[in-house]
């Protein structure tokens, strides 16, 4: 969910009010322009770092550090990756950070801020989501998570992205977690690796019941057969 | 003893040791019943020792806050028993436990625990730790050093008694305490502990130092003044006291079960006033430990969404990490092993038997299976309870060999039949751990008009629409009085509305104000009062004996005077529903025992309410000043 957050506006740093999560889409956005376009002009489909400073976030201004973070985090979550190219390092957008894309742009929250937007991100956005109507079931799913171990390293980067975000103070929900890798991996796989990582004492699941009792929220926790609903995940400091 | 397997297999059909046992009750907490394997959660069990090594060596003088969080049935009760029997066991504190918050006002409730908690045994044996802290008041100001036992053995009842309370002289000695402690202001309050060790006056002590109300005679007796009865004065006393107590002893206090999501009339949580509450303590006294216990949530949720937070969470949660609270972590394989262990060798030892295997009839693969999922402490005794039933159902069938389709059938329902009686066993189990909880307090819940008008007004509705002694019962509305509600029915299709009020104050003048409302019938629009009261009433009293000859005589209504065994099943039975979860109880199954038992449709109180008035005082009334 996107926070259209435009609580307070700084005088002097317009962008100090849009959310991480909006400035992620917008760079996401931007890079999926950037690699359509390069992938006639050129054979790449990456964009090069340096290019990314000032082709960016919508001709705002984000400072450098905050940037460096959001970018650092959409690697960690696996929606672009960097390569080495030519010894140039170009950023690419992957199948999940597309597949990420279309969901955010779908969420009925997301709203497009400021009065004016360019041309061709708007047919960005108007391709990505044609693709995805005529050929919905094809969410690309090429990213998928097939050991154990980059399970783990996934969701922790996702628990700590979490907790720190909604300030949860070491009680992720599971079912947030769940939906965040969405189908990189199957269902099954989850609540497996997820126990695992719980018998491993990387987490503990707990408490058996979720605010508002929502079904689909519920549906996403864990379930065992004698310990029953498990819908939080606290992380377990190993001594 | 050696048994065969056979023999063994036979005492485990007939005896489950997890059935209804899987709550940790508060009497359990006092007297230790509840088996406990001290490595689990040592963590938070250590970090209160460690504190309250800190404070008793002086290197902490200070007031410590701790709170544990962890989810239900993970063992936050069980710890709290653990400290209670370490500092009896070390005499190396005095324990306080806070629970059942229902009613007034958290301040005045927490005096009422204070007081209570003071009453119980503390490291010396048969002696209150109230009687603890008066000996030590007394030698302290007399530069002796004599036993509680000393004390008490001088004012025990003989025929000389008033001439010893003479010689003692208790002016004397309180003017000397004062002298030596100048830090108290409250004389009487030193009066009140030290006639906690005069055996005819302890529990008017108590009752008085919890802010209770006794009887005048009671009161000129002991030459006390009233109580006041308001939460700003409950909560001074108590810190009074507490001061009191700490100059000799650490009080450790434990407010457990902050996790009700119920309001009160400001709209506050428990999670919300009992933190305040520790706030406020922590500010006034010099030395303590807090102990607050709650789910995870509730820390998250409630505590850190408190109005300038950091200043509560800064002082219940200081140790041993600023800000953090202890978390419970569930069981492990191995953990689960150990658990098992000491309840399976708790039974076997009872049942004076060597089993094959100190696991038996459990494996210890079985049991580290579980341990996978990492359960509570409670999750594990219900699956060993469903396990050890699962054994005696399976066993019963083979007991019956199935030849033909006839015996099939009879066998079946049989099997069913037994089923039944299985299950209303199992209720029973856990019914008479909550009857053995409400014994436990009774002498408390005799004089707690809202737990009584409580398990009223549960049996009443639970028999809407149902006929007792010829009255149909169709609804049940509150009534705006103390303590009241209205039951609307008829009788022999005579359509009556009786406004029940359980009164069973001491205090002539609250009495007399709820009598007033009572005989009120047309503002609150009934056909009969009816007056639920155990207790006589004070000769002098003339304006309550005026009430109750307009209740009796002009009116119609009636008095119900009732015994401890007519309220202390109706209680545990409520006590049962309400905590159906966790014994894994359905609500059928519950109702289904209790019409079994005849609980509510036997009840004395319940019957007597509906029958017809006999229009006369009852003859069963204790009086409160008998034993002075």
């Amino acid at each position: 969910m996107i926070n259209k957050a435009k609580v307070q506006v700084s005088e002097e740093n317009p962008s100090s009010y849009l959310t991480d999560e909006y400035v992620s889409i917008l760079f996401l956005l931007n890079l999926c322009k950037l690699s359509e376009k390069n992938l006639i002009e050129s054979k790449h489909k990456g964009i090069s770092v340096n290019s990314l400073k000032r082709h960016s976030l919508g001709k705002k201004y984000i400072e450098h550090t905050r940037k460096e973070a959001i970018i650092e985090r959409l690697k960690s979550d696996h929606l672009v990756e960097l390569k080495i190219e030519k010894k140039r390092e170009l950023l690419f957008l992957t199948e999940a950070g597309k597949a990420h894309l279309i969901k955010q742009l779908a969420d009925a929250n997301f709203d497009f801020l400021g009065t004016v937007i360019g041309t061709r991100l708007v047919n960005t956005v108007l391709d990505l989501m044609r693709s995805n109507v005529n050929n919905s079931p094809s969410i690309p799913v090429s990213n998928k998570i097939t050991s154990y171990d980059n399970f783990q390293v996934l969701v922790m980067a996702i628990y700590d992205r979490l907790n720190k975000e909604y300030n949860y103070g070491h009680l992720v929900p599971i079912y947030k977690i769940r939906r965040e890798i969405g189908d990189q991996v199957s269902r099954l796989d989850f609540n497996e690796w997820l126990l695992e990582m719980q018998a491993n004492d990387i987490l503990q699941l707990q408490g058996g019941s979720i605010e508002d009792g929502a079904k689909d929220k519920m549906e996403d926790s864990i379930y065992t057969e004698i310990g029953g609903y498990r819908c939080y995940a606290k992380k377990l400091n190993k001594n | 003893m050696n048994m065969n397997v056979d023999q063994i297999n036979e005492l485990i059909k007939n005896h489950n040791p997890f059935a209804g046992q899987t709550i940790v009750k508060s009497h359990q907490i006092w007297e230790n019943t509840f088996a406990d394997v001290p490595t689990i959660n040592n963590h938070a069990s250590d970090a209160v020792f460690s504190a309250l090594e800190l404070i008793n060596s002086g290197q902490r003088q200070s007031v410590v806050g701790i709170t544990i969080v962890g989810d239900k049935g993970i063992g936050k009760t069980q710890v709290i028993s653990r400290i209670r029997h370490h500092l009896q066991k070390e005499n190396s504190g005095i324990f306080i436990y806070v629970s059942e918050y229902s009613g007034t006002n958290v301040k005045s409730v927490f005096l009422k625990r204070l007081s209570e908690s003071m009453k119980k045994i503390g490291s010396l044996p048969k002696i209150s730790q109230w009687q603890e802290i008066a000996t030590l008041l007394i030698n302290e100001a007399s530069g002796k050093n004599l036993l509680p036992a000393r004390y008490i053995s001088y004012f025990t009842e003989r025929p000389d008694f008033e001439k010893r309370i003479e010689e003692f002289n208790f002016e004397k000695r309180i003017q000397r305490i004062l002298q030596v402690r100048s830090d108290i202001n409250d004389l009487y309050l030193i009066k009140g502990i030290l006639l906690t060790l005069i055996p005819k006056y302890s529990d008017y002590a108590v009752r008085w130092l919890a802010g209770q109300e006794l009887t005048q005679a009671q009161l000129e007796a002991m030459d006390l003044p009233p109580v006041k009865d308001n939460a700003g004065e409950a909560f001074n006393q108590a810190c009074e006291l507490l001061k009191i107590i700490s100059k000799y002893k650490t009080p450790v206090i434990c407010f457990d079960e902050l996790d009700s999501t119920d309001r009160d009339s400001s709209g506050l949580k428990l999670s919300h006033t009992v933190p305040s509450l520790g706030k406020d303590l922590s500010n006034s006294l010099e030395r303590c430990i807090l102990l607050f216990a709650m789910y995870p949530h509730t820390w998250q949720d409630d505590i850190k969404s408190l109005p300038r937070t950091e200043a509560v969470v800064d002082r219940i949660a200081d140790y041993p990490q600023q800000g953090e609270p202890v978390a419970l972590n569930r069981l492990n394989g191995d953990q689960i092993l150990e658990l098992v262990k000491t309840w399976l060798n708790n039974f076997y030892q009872k049942h004076n038997i060597n089993p094959p295997d100190p696991l038996y009839p459990f494996t210890a693969d079985q049991l580290k299976n579980w341990g996978r999922e990492r359960l509570t402490v409670r999750q594990v005794l219900q699956e060993c309870d469903k396990y050890w039933r699962s054994l005696t159902f399976s066993s019963e069938q083979s007991e019956h060999p199935v030849t033909d389709n006839i015996t099939v059938t009879e066998n079946t329902d049989n099997i069913i039949e037994n089923n039944a009686v299985k299950e209303n066993n199992l209720t029973k189990i856990a019914f008479t751990s909550e009857l053995e909880e409400v014994n436990s307090k009774i002498d408390s819940l005799m004089n707690d008009n809202q737990v009584i008008i409580d398990a009223l007004g549960f049996c009443f509705t639970h028999l809407v629409g149902k006929t007792i002694e010829r009255f149909n019962i169709e609804k049940i509305e509150p009534l705006k009085i103390n303590y009241c509600f209205k039951i609307f029915g008829t009788d022999h299709n005579t359509p009556i509305t009786i406004g029940v009020a359980v009164s069973q104050y001491s205090n002539m003048q609250s009495l007399g104000a709820v009598l007033k409302q009572l005989v009120n019938y047309e503002k609150h629009k009934l056909t009969r009062g009816c007056l639920v009261r155990s207790k006589d009433t004070s000769p002098g009293a003339r304006g309550v004996r005026q009430q109750l000859d307009v209740l009796l005589n002009e009116k119609g209504g009636e008095w119900v005077s009732f015994k401890e065994e007519h309220i202390s099943q109706i209680i545990a039975l409520r006590e049962l529903y309400q905590n159906r979860a966790d014994y894994d109880l359905t609500e059928e199954q519950i109702w289904q025992f209790a019409s079994h038992e005849k609980i509510i449709t036997e009840n004395y109180l319940v019957k007597e309410i509906l029958s017809a008035p006999p229009g006369k005082e009852p003859d069963n009334l204790t009086d409160e000043d008998a034993d002075l």
